[in-house]
């Protein structure tokens, strides 16, 4: 019988941000999205004090000074260290893993003897020895189920964060009292479609009949039902397709004016996406440029538009992306707006020998093939971008808004924790 | 004698970054089944591992000790802490080097300072400790002696 577990950090990024701050052990903490934007982690006190997950920070600002919440900013550094960790030491100590999400992984189970519920304690409490990350289990013999495991480790707080529900007779009791929508793929929206339908919990989703589910649904509903039935549907690695559009974009850190950050970020954006091409080792064949103002301007101040650039021939080479993007940018741009947003998306992508050359233009030359690894090669050695298009400033005036970023505690010489 | 185990080992991503070999066109290198990998100071210290921390010492708490402000300690947080060994502490919140004497379970915290004087950390709540430290690494570039 296959087992696997589902393996996740408990209020993640907020974990990250005390792990080097002891004085905030049980202080309310939340870290915020994007240019410093919504709450996207909270530690146990500031979910008590009704901090909700998305809200608004400039909302809540003075609210959280009065009752003394720290305030962090998203320090993804940091946490793609922590979670490089976390994932390191999990995979030492199973046959495999498959990484899930910055702070959530699968493990294959196999050859792991006797209890379930002793060896996911003892990882746990390795995790926390060896990275200072506390983290919670949830094993069963389907992802699906695996996944709701997890989810009654988190409920109830007997469990100690380890559930081991590999047992027919466990996996019925949770299945008939968990709601519909805690399982995985299913959400809120489906869920509250299924409940109409009489389904309401994971019980009565496992009993239903599935081809009935496919017709009405989706295949994946199919497969979610028969996985809470414990016919495992979803393997470990089911790699997901190749990505059929590129897209890079974030809102500026200030609203911007001129033309001249705008080409900056059109550039910037268009490095990044061209990165990512060259990573799945696809090529593109158009590129679209879109800008736009703050969703809340007055109407009249309000505008979007977008572009898209046809390549003649298929291509990863980001001076050609940068160049066509920053011909889009010219047609679209108007003069007088506070830009909130750009954002450039790669489409039309192919695989390489996948496609018809055009007979009249000339296909990409091998030197930008060899110049694209050579960029990329030198960037992964000496840092993000060590070796940049000259159209790229370094510190951009537009770049995302961390006003309360902490340190590179693990990534940075000059910023390593301190002690005295 | 077998080099095997003998360090923490390798990175895997050192091990992935190795040159591609020089291609030989005349005589085979008798040396060729002889090569070892260059020598490497993460190889050493286990950095690189997901236990393993650098910190930054900002204090001449063990400076009778040898170790001084802005030297980096290589701190571990799975190794044992055992008497005679330096650690990394939260105590009243805040991170403390110090050297351990005693046994498990009644340990005492000490610093020491330039002249050799032996002083008991000082605190008021039960102490977590947050690694030991393994190695030192020291920029002597400026310093001057």
């Amino acid at each position: 019988m296959k087992r696997v577990a589902l393996i996740d950090a408990n209020s993640f990024y907020v974990s990250c941000e005390t792990l080097f701050r002891p004085e905030l052990k049980g202080k309310p903490a939340i870290t915020l999205s994007n240019n410093d934007g919504c709450v996207i982690a909270r530690n146990h006190e500031a979910k008590a004090l009704g901090i909700k997950m998305g809200a608004p920070y400039f909302q809540l600002r003075e609210f959280m000074q009065q009752e003394g919440v720290q305030v962090f900013s998203s320090n993804y550094g940091l946490y793609a260290d922590i979670s490089n960790r976390i994932m390191q030491t999990i995979q030492s100590q199973v046959s495999d893993i498959e990484v899930y999400s910055i702070d959530e992984c699968w493990a294959d189970l196999d050859g792991i003897s006797g209890s379930l519920v002793e060896f996911g304690t003892a990882l746990k409490a390795k995790v926390y020895r060896d990275v200072g990350i506390p983290v919670g289990m949830g094993m069963s013999t389907t992802k699906t189920l695996a996944k709701l495991a997890q989810w009654a480790s988190k409920t109830w707080k007997g469990t100690r964060g380890v559930v081991d529900l590999t047992d027919p007779a466990r996996q019925e009791k949770l299945l008939r009292i968990a709601p519909v929508g805690e399982v995985w793929g299913i959400g809120r929206k489906l869920g509250a479609h299924l409940a109409l339908m009489n389904i309401e919990t994971a019980w009565d989703l496992a009993r239903y009949d599935h081809k009935s589910l496919r017709k009405l649904f989706s295949v994946n509903v199919e497969r979610t039902a028969r996985e809470l039935a414990g016919e495992a549907c979803f393997k470990l690695h089911e790699a997901p397709d190749l990505k059929q559009e590129i897209m890079k974009s974030c809102m500026f850190g200030h609203r911007v004016y001129s033309l001249d950050e705008l080409r900056q970020a059109t550039a910037s954006y268009a490095t990044v996406a061209g990165e990512k091409l060259r990573a799945q080792q696809s090529l593109c064949q158009q590129i679209s440029v879109s800008v736009q103002t703050g969703q809340h301007e007055e109407p009249a101040r309000r505008y979007y538009n977008a572009i898209d650039m046809k390549l003649s021939n298929p291509s990863d080479d980001t001076r050609l992306l940068i160049k066509a993007a920053l011909a889009g940018l010219e047609h679209i741009f108007r003069p007088g707006y506070a830009y909130s947003k750009c954002a450039v998306r790669l489409t039309r992508l192919h695989q390489r020998g996948e496609f018809t050359l055009d007979l009249f233009a000339a296909p990409q030359d091998k030197g930008a093939d060899k110049l694209g690894s050579v960029m990329d090669t030198i960037n992964l050695r000496y840092g993000r971008q060590a070796i940049r298009s000259a159209r790229l400033k370094p510190d951009p005036g537009w770049a995302m808004r961390r006003d309360m970023l902490s340190p590179g505690y693990t990534t940075r010489w000059d910023q390593l924790p301190g002690c005295r | 004698m077998s080099e095997a185990f003998r360090t923490p080992g390798l990175r895997q991503a050192s091990l992935t970054n190795l040159p591609a070999k020089t291609k030989i066109t005349g005589f085979a290198s008798p040396a060729a089944d002889y090569e070892c990998h260059r020598l490497s100071l993460d190889e050493v210290t286990g950095l690189g591992a997901p236990h393993i921390w650098p910190w930054r010492l900002h204090s001449e708490a063990l400076a009778g000790l040898s170790l001084h402000t802005n030297d980096t300690l290589i701190v571990n947080r799975q190794t044992e802490l055992v008497e005679g060994r330096i650690a990394v502490v939260v105590l009243d919140n805040a991170h403390r080097v110090c050297l351990v004497q005693g046994k498990p379970g009644a340990f005492n915290l000490l610093t020491v300072d330039e002249t050799g004087a032996v002083q008991p950390l000082e605190q008021t709540e039960q102490v977590e400790v947050w690694g030991v430290v393994d190695f030192v690494v020291r920029d002597l570039r400026a310093v001057r002696f």
